[in-house]
């Protein structure tokens, strides 16, 4: 027995909140027993002071108001990464009652090195060995009860998406509160190593300030393991100086005697007892089976089939994305382009605040929502690859040719994504390891054009380039992800240089994914362009409006926004005309520039904000009007200009959060000068070439 | 003595040594992959990431043309992906 | 017996592929057709299917096509033949469940039009009589000879 269970002398003074903690290693199926107990729902933020997402839910068990806590997915609890650190000082402050160590049973040695790390720190654990279906699928049964009893813990048998087992798992929680529990030692490093370790635990104990926040034992091996965090930890101790003398003096003697560096003989002594108990519990039933994993594998890592199969699936999402969702746009379209629009037309309002609702808000939002379904069509179909497990095989593929245009493997999910929406597909770099990579695949996705983009280039190549319209559109396509490359190659070779610390993955077997947990990821992702992007838009709208009825002068009128001669002497007209200069080689006229200008908070506007300067009643007549203002060349480079120029504010603003207002501002800089460049070089080689 | 890097698809490797620092050969003792751990190296695409299992406590197995079929070897957790830069790191001797 | 099946199932495997690589060239050709040399007409109706100029269409054709080669290359008494069968016949699947429910979305846009009061028509045979549908039926029985087979052995 590896603990002592002394039961809590006072239950009735346990109050009726209580808090548990959700670890594990990543794709246990933490976020399918986080949705089971919660239903979903979350409140998502930062672990203070960190980028490291924090998940807190909710739910009612057994007349127990509980917080749910979902640490990030780990393998160990070290210094060394931020998701690590972060569970780490999570676990320290925020004091869980009960913590729930998703095991792994089909990946049962990795999940067991995380259980006894979390032992170690003395917390109250409790074992929810997951995906047991799977272990037996992949050959051997797990002897649930030896666990526990090697252990010294609970350990409730699951299969989370089935749901079997969660009941149990939550009468366990409450049990396991009532218990309280005195750690002893879960792993023996042998004789000169505790030896030590007892010697810096003794310091440790002087402190009773220390000693209550941190068991002293792990905090004796953590300080022997040189870890910086703990050290930081140290210093406000009056002991702090003795426990460092202590630590380093006992470093010192062990990297003598067992010829090893100390920190990696702990890690390997832990790792040891994880194999060890893991051994002791695994039956096997049969000689490993073949696995549809391992069929499916064979084909979709294939030399030949791997990249042809990645294209194609490719090229399924964006056909479903775009052509399945169709009519979901359309109704939307009509919905605030026709219904609402005509219900505030011909009511009864007076004519500015019917202005502002129509022009307003109405076409403001309707041009947001109109994107929704297929992006969140582009997100769904990705979510299902993801969770069915294709997408880390489809990183290892792609990561070859990833790494020679300048990104990694993992790059993939945030490129893809970036055809929808840049702003979730820039929170996604989170999954790139790498901080260079991920700061370059980050600065290179708004080149992705987005959806946001794609009523600029219909307008334009329906304007002019009526039967190669959608080839026109295409070529922008292809155009950005040309872009993308060079300006990836250009800042991992020469900006963000340095070898790549590469990643490591592990490779679920493939699961049909939960229905449920597919929809909840795409509804966070699309959120974010809802909420994100949406607001900044519809603010844009407004502005643009303000900024069309009111002039040096004064309030002009909402007569304005029909008539283009009262819209050049607003803000907008002076704006303008002073971008007009700027744009001059491209030959764009004020209007066009001041669109351009709209774009910038969101390039959905530039349409909306051309419709209204240059007077057209709605957007259908504006290709006639603009024949007669651009010419195909001039049209063209316009397209590649908003292509390129600027990310959006939303996308300025994922990027400042994810790596910095240093970065955002250079994304800002380097696109808008990339942005003229190309735009210029459009026209002057069209006019070497003759057309114009 | 190899990088894991430049290991056959098929065969069977053990690990002699780490060239990495303290982080990384932490993060790749705490997955399983330390001096002495006997690795399967199950697909290889040349200059580019490694797909391995890790078969700890198991026999050298003859090395078979496919890989990722066929392999009787129960392992250790599910297979894991190194990239290119990590495999290089990780120094193996081939065995059989 | 088994021995018969097999043979049979390569063969239409061998055909399949064939058909998906020459629809998959027609289709090419009118994509490269359409797009940069106008004035030269398309071929648009081969063998009784409706062929578009779809580019990335063309890429999954050109996938399903290799799979099913690589599954008679690989033989598929074989494990490795039977995987590509598998993976190959699944995307053809796919490819008839997309252009089904892209037959629904249009019929969906119409009754969408109609609200702003347009009246339109839509030929849903034009978008039904193509090659990912046709072909894609086939596939499917193709996987679901894969997933019987497979289910045979992975339990054993």
């Amino acid at each position: 027995m590896l603990f002592l269970a002394v039961k809590n002398q006072n239950p009735q003074k346990l109050s009726r909140k209580i808090k548990i903690a959700l670890a594990g290693n990543p794709n246990v199926g933490k976020s399918v027993i986080f949705n089971e107990l919660t239903g979903g729902k979350a409140w998502v933020g930062n672990w203070p002071g960190t980028t490291v997402e924090k998940k807190v839910g909710k739910t009612k068990i057994d007349g127990y108001e509980v917080e749910v806590l979902d640490l990030p997915g780990i393998y160990s609890l070290t210094a060394y990464s931020l998701d690590e650190l972060a569970a780490r000082n999570g676990i320290v402050e925020e004091k869980p009652d009960v913590i729930i160590d998703i095991a792994n049973a089909a990946n049962f040695e990795r999940s067991l090195y995380l259980t006894i790390s979390l032992l170690e720190m003395g917390t109250n654990v409790i074992v929810a060995l997951n995906m047991i279906d799977l272990a037996e699928a992949q050959g051997y049964k797990i002897d649930a009860e030896k666990l526990s009893k090697l252990l010294g813990i609970p350990v409730v048998p699951t299969i989370a998406i089935k749901g079997y087992g969660i009941d149990e798992l939550k009468e366990t929680i409450i049990k396991s509160l009532k218990i309280k529990r005195i750690p002893e030692k879960i792993v023996d490093y042998g004789d000169f190593v505790e030896t030590e370790i007892r010697k810096i635990e003794t310091i440790i104990e002087k402190d009773s300030k220390l000693s209550k926040k941190y068991l002293p034992r792990w905090f004796a091996i953590k300080l022997l393991e040189g870890d910086k965090d703990v050290e930081k930890r140290i210093e406000k101790s009056p002991f702090a100086d003795e426990i460092l003398k202590q630590t380093q003096k006992s470093r010192k003697m062990l990297d003598q005697t067992l010829q090893k560096d100390v920190e990696e003989y702990i890690a390997e002594k832990r790792y040891e007892k994880a194999l060890e108990i893991a051994r002791e519990c695994l039956k096997t039933v049969k000689t490993k089976p073949l696995t549809l994993t391992d069929m499916i594998d064979f084909v979709t890592t294939h030399k030949v089939f791997g990249i042809p199969i990645m294209l194609t699936m490719l090229y399924i999402a964006f056909k479903f994305a775009f052509d399945v969702a169709a009519p979901l746009c359309d109704l939307i379209d009509w919905f605030f382009g026709a219904f609402l629009y005509d219900l505030v037309a011909n009511s009864t309002l007076p004519s500015i605040v019917k202005s502002f609702l129509g022009d307003g808000i109405i076409t403001g939002v309707g041009s947001i929502l109109v994107f929704l379904p297929n992006i969140a069509f582009l997100f769904l179909f990705l979510a299902f690859l993801e969770d069915i497990g294709y997408m880390t095989r489809a990183a290892f593929v792609v990561d070859k040719i990833m790494h020679k245009l300048g990104l990694t493997g993992k790059s993939i999910i945030p490129m893809i994504l970036g055809f929808g929406c840049n702003v979730p597909a820039i929170m996604a770099t989170r999954a790139i390891e790498d901080e260079n990579d991920r700061k370059v695949t980050a600065l290179v996705n708004p080149l992705m054009s987005c959806s946001a983009r794609l009523p600029v280039y219909l307008i334009l190549a329906g304007a002019f380039f009526a039967a190669y319209k959608g080839t026109a559109v295409l070529s922008m396509y292809v155009l950005g992800l040309i872009l993308a490359i060079i300006m990836a190659l250009f800042f991992r070779k020469l900006v963000f240089k340095g070898p790549s610390a590469g990643f490591v993955m592990e490779l679920p077997p493939y699961m049909m994914p939960l229905v449920k947990n597919i929809v909840i990821k795409t509804w966070e992702r699309s959120k974010r362009f809802l909420f994100k992007a949406g607001t900044v838009i519809l603010l844009a709208a407004i502005l643009v409006w303000v900024l069309s009825i009111t002039g040096p002068s004064g309030y002009i009128g909402v007569e304005a926004l029909e008539d283009p001669y009262l819209l050049e002497k607003s803000w907008v007209g002076v704006l303008g005309h002073f971008l007009e200069q700027i744009f001059s080689p491209m030959g764009w006229d004020w209007r066009a520039a001041a669109a351009l200008f709209f774009g910038f908070v969101a390039k959905e506007v530039v349409v909306a904000a051309m419709a209204m300067l240059y007077g057209a009643g709605g957007e259908e007549t504006l290709p006639g009007i603009l024949a007669g203002l651009f010419t195909p060349l001039s049209a063209y480079a316009y397209m590649a200009f908003v292509l390129i120029y600027v990310p959006c504010l939303a996308t300025l603003a994922a990027i400042r959060s994810e790596l910095g207002m240093k970065y955002a501002l250079f994304a800002l800089i380097y696109e808008i000068v990339l942005a003229y460049l190309v735009a210029v070089g459009i026209v002057f080689i069209g006019h070497l070439l003759g057309l114009s | 003595m190899i990088p894991l890097a430049f290991a056959r698809e098929g065969t069977q490797v053990k690990i002699v040594h780490v060239n990495a620092g303290k982080g990384l050969t932490r993060r790749l003792t705490e997955l399983g992959i330390f001096p002495g751990a006997i690795l399967k190296v199950v697909k290889t695409l040349g200059h580019g990431p490694v797909m391995v299992e890790i078969c700890n406590n198991q026999k050298a197995q003859p090395s078979c043309n496919s890989c990722v079929l066929g392999c009787n070897t129960s392992p250790n957790g599910w297979r894991i992906v190194l990239s290119f830069g990590m495999a290089m790191k990780i120094l193996v001797q081939e065995l059989m | 017996m088994v021995e018969g099946k097999t043979v049979l199932i390569s063969v239409v495997a061998g055909l399949v592929a064939i058909f998906y690589l020459l629809y998959a060239g027609i289709m090419l050709y009118n994509w490269v057709i359409e797009t940069f040399v106008p004035g030269v007409g398309s071929i648009n109706y081969v063998l009784g299917l409706f062929v578009p100029g779809d580019p990335g269409s063309v890429i999954a054709l050109v996938t399903i096509s290799m799979l099913m080669l690589g599954s008679l290359y690989y033989k598929l008494n074989d494990v490795k033949g039977l995987s590509c069968l598998l993976l190959g016949s699944l995307i053809g699947v796919a490819m008839l469940t997309l252009q089904l429910l892209i037959v629904i979305a249009n019929i969906a846009s119409i009754g969408v039009l109609t609200l702003s009061g347009e009246i339109l028509e839509y030929n849903a045979f034009e978008d039904l009589l193509r090659p990912e549908i046709v072909l894609g039926i086939i596939s499917l029985t193709l996987f679901t000879y894969s997933v019987f087979k497979i289910r045979e052995i992975t339990s054993k």
